[in-house]
């Protein structure tokens, strides 16, 4: 028996918010010799469905079925965290978080659009 | 914003600590969360669309029931995906399109061994871990 339903579901997300393929382009040029898209995704989902640390999510993982991730291993779950967090020269900003956010500005933009979100009067201090 | 942003992280994608030795890992994961929260405000968003209102905790549950089992029957191998709850559908209404009931299995597929003497079924499980049986 496989988990399907998370993998499924926010596949998809990932591809049409953008995230998969800003987190691809920023990974090709570096060479990794694993799936470092789908690692991030991995443990992307693992954050949404259960959180905690990479060793609990490459255990959590046995259960489901997410493509592209046969391969991956603990060592490619951490190595994928570390390439997320990765300092640039000062100034430069965070390389993955800038490209994302110009594709994606900010995680609530239609919710806002939808109910014509105004401050209230603690968030205007 | 931040409040809600803040009240998200602590209370439905339940943060606790983690700890890193590295700076570039804890920074690593700050951005995990950044991403996971784009993908949930994403499914929230979608949802609302369809003029439903979804429990987040109802929809990660209902996500996390939905199975796919393979079964051996004359011979053939079949995939059986369970029917999904309530909040699963939902989501998947906003997102995808589920895949049949049955279908055939590929080669490389999942696991787990039951039995069920009374429906004549045999479900395999090769190994452990999901297409583990792909690994070199």
């Amino acid at each position: 028996m496989c988990r399907i339903g998370p993998a499924l579901t926010f596949e998809r997300v990932w591809v049409e918010t953008g995230c998969r393929q800003v987190i691809a382009s920023l990974a090709r040029g570096r060479g990794h010799r694993f799936a470092l898209e789908r690692a991030v995704f991995l443990t992307v989902l693992h954050r949404l469905m259960r959180g905690g640390s990479d060793l609990a999510a490459d255990r959590w993982r046995e259960e489901y079925r997410i493509a592209g991730s046969e391969q991956l291993d603990l060592h490619h779950l951490y190595r994928a965290m570390a390439w997320l967090g990765e300092e640039l020269p000062a100034g430069a900003g965070h390389k993955s978080l800038q490209a994302l956010s110009t594709r994606y500005a900010a995680p609530w933009p239609a919710k806002i659009k939808n109910k014509e979100y105004r401050p209230r009067p603690t968030d205007q201090r | 914003m931040s409040g809600t942003a803040f009240r998200t992280t602590k209370h439905r994608l339940a943060t606790r600590p983690i700890f890193h030795k590295l700076d570039e890992t804890i920074r690593g994961q700050v951005l995990r969360s950044y991403l996971a929260l784009v993908l949930k405000a994403e499914l929230e968003a979608r949802i609302e669309q369809l003029g439903q209102k979804g429990s987040w905790p109802a929809t990660i549950a209902d996500l996390d029931a939905l199975t796919e089992t393979e079964i051996e029957q004359d011979g053939g191998r079949s995939l059986l995906r369970s029917s999904p709850k309530p909040a699963a559908s939902l989501a998947l209404r906003a997102d995808v399109a589920l895949p049949p009931t049955v279908q055939g299995a590929p080669q490389s597929d999942c696991q787990i061994r039951t039995c069920s003497a009374k429906a004549g079924i045999v479900a395999t499980r090769r190994s452990s871990r999901c297409a583990a049986s792909a690994r070199p």
